[in-house]
């Protein structure tokens, strides 16, 4: 291909940049995605008043029942960061509220571990926000989210522990269907809001 | 179209205003400049509706589209963009190079969108305008020239440094308030220097007439919005002494560097002038910050605004100078609202507020001239 005769090498260089920038940000995101185990988590719609934001289902993780406060017993400081860990099966992994550094008194390590923050019970412990939003196309939104309120479907996210004690939200889940693929089966059409 | 031309060409040749050479010769020209415009439209009509076919088409699969195809497409819609850009010539087609350049530019946001979804990380806003700058900055200032391409970048520039800001540094912190002062004072003298580097005037003339316009901008924005400080009661900030002489120092500095070479550079001193008195008048609501006046809030935007008009007549800007005393007339207006303003309740008041307004619409041309008139001969 023939270029104009003022492109200097420099200006290549230019256009290099934000192209190499690119294809970092998709390796980056594709390694933290796949290097390391993926637990299926169970979520819920945490308030169907303020269930989207724009085109983010907002959820809230489901914690198995018996799942307790980190702080309570004074197992830990309040200052302690608490990690939610997980273990066992990936589909339907253990989960306990450990510390994120070491060993506990039962000798149990936290290897995928997720930090939480939060107050009362077992489900108020949550991670950050980035990791309780869900990016959808705009046609299945409001369909999605009454399907999360109803709770006739289950919904669940794929979350990929990393070791630093952060996660990368991998995939949403409906009836154990992967999102993308349950859309292009069931065609969903997206209803009227109600009135 | 060449009937009505050559229809025109005859009448010149009979008022004697062309010759027949010439007149053939122009024709000879038209003929050869329209040849193939018809084939060449159609192409262009073809091309767009193949275009709007594929956008189209994409958008209604947009959901049947797996992650992978979106990102391998948009890579391949930036790399085809990037090579027609790479063929055309930025010396013989300018607009069609900083077309491309702010095309491509936006494509690279739209890039990093895709990303942030698919791999659904939430990026905020102000991390994603720095990343997308950072990348992209070399190449819009290596292959951009015009306003078009530096107008948009500057616009994100900014928004991106305000943006960082807010979101980095608590407003109490001493650092915030450094880079504050340092933004609000520094910048329109950074922006104004740096249009003036010969390199910037000659190889990025657009860049240059953007910086040195918004760096006139901002004095008189700032200067307008310190004067509303006034208005407030407690404005007594923290660190306040450290802003003060920070901006005390930008005035010395403003004094040193903008003073004219000679007393008849006539542009440079007015820019020397706007300059200080703008400076100074943004310290003013910080060095008084126990002032609370309504009346000398007025009275300032007042004086500052005849005093940008004779900048305007000094430096032969009229549109400037008609602007600034229509602002100045609406403010006096405001006044009389402020002043007058519970009388507004009553029908009358109502009536006599209406009026003026209808008085001042009216005449406002001529008012504007009498004030042009005055401010030029006060210059005289």
């Amino acid at each position: 291909m023939k270029l104009a005769e003022n492109v200097k090498p420099l200006g290549l260089l230019f256009l290099a940049i934000p192209f190499m920038a690119m294809i970092f940000m998709i390796a980056t995101n594709h390694y933290k995605e796949n290097a390391y185990q993926e637990y299926r988590i169970a979520i819920d719609g945490y308030d169907p008043r303020d269930l989207l934001k724009g085109h983010y289902i907002r959820f809230t993780y489901g914690w198995p029942k018996g799942t307790v406060n980190p702080y309570a017993d004074n197992r830990y400081p309040p200052t302690e960061q608490v990690c939610v860990c997980f273990s066992g099966d990936p589909l339907n992994p253990d989960v306990r509220f450990d510390s994120c550094k070491g060993k506990n008194p039962a000798g149990q390590r936290c290897d995928a571990g997720v930090r939480v923050s939060g107050w009362g019970g077992g489900t108020g412990f949550q991670p950050d926000e980035t990791l309780r939003n869900y990016f959808v196309a705009e046609d299945h939104a409001y369909t999605l989210e009454k399907m999360l309120r109803e709770g006739k479907h289950k919904f669940s996210v794929g979350l990929v522990p990393q070791p630093d004690g952060h996660a990368v939200l991998k995939m949403m889940y409906v009836d154990g269907i992967p999102l993308d693929e349950y859309l292009r089966s069931n065609l969903i059409v997206r209803p009227e809001p109600s009135r | 179209m060449f009937g009505s031309l050559k229809r025109k060409f005859t009448r010149w040749q009979e008022a004697g205003l062309i010759s027949e050479e010439q007149s053939a010769a122009i024709l000879a020209f038209e003929k050869e400049r329209k040849s193939g415009k018809l084939v060449k439209d159609l192409g262009t009509v073809g091309i767009i509706a193949i275009l709007l076919g594929v956008v189209s088409l994409v958008a209604s699969n947009w959901a049947a589209l797996t992650d992978e195809i979106k990102l391998i497409g948009h890579f391949v819609l930036n790399l085809l963009v990037i090579l027609v850009m790479l063929r055309i010539d930025g010396d013989k087609h300018p607009v069609r190079r900083d077309g491309c350049t702010l095309l491509l530019f936006g494509l690279f946001l739209t890039f990093i969108a895709l990303i942030g979804q698919i791999y659904q990380l939430h990026g905020d806003l102000h991390m994603t305008l720095a990343f997308w700058l950072a990348i992209c900055t070399p190449f819009v200032w290596y292959f951009g020239r015009s306003y078009t391409v530096a107008v948009p970048w500057l616009l994100v520039f900014l928004a991106a440094l305000f943006l960082n800001i807010n979101f980095y540094f608590e407003k109490d912190d001493l650092i915030a308030v450094l880079i504050g002062s340092l933004m609000s004072f520094y910048l329109p003298m950074v922006l104004i220097l740096a249009s003036r580097l010969p390199v910037m005037q000659v190889r990025r003339p657009g860049f240059a007439a953007t910086f040195f316009r918004l760096g006139l901008t901002l004095p008189a924005l700032f200067a307008t919005m310190a004067i509303m400080f006034f208005y407030e009661a407690d404005r007594i900030l923290p660190h306040q002494t450290v802003q003060v002489a920070l901006m005390a120092l930008g005035l010395f500095i403003t004094f040193i560097v903008f003073r004219p070479k000679t007393k008849t550079d006539e542009d440079a001193s007015c820019l020397w002038y706007y300059l200080l008195v703008s400076g100074a008048l943004i310290m003013l609501p910080f060095v008084l910050p126990a002032l609370k006046s309504d009346v000398l809030s007025a009275v300032l935007f007042v004086l500052y605004w005849i005093f940008i008009a004779w900048v305007g007549a000094r430096t032969h800007s009229s549109s400037l100078t008609d602007w600034a005393i229509r602002l100045v007339i609406l403010r006096l207006f405001i006044v009389y609202i402020e002043v007058f303003g519970s009388m507004a309740l009553q029908g009358v008041g109502l009536i006599i507020s209406g009026i003026s307004l209808l008085i001042i619409l009216r005449y406002l041309n001529r008012i504007v001239a009498v004030g042009r008139k005055l401010v030029n001969y006060e210059i005289g």
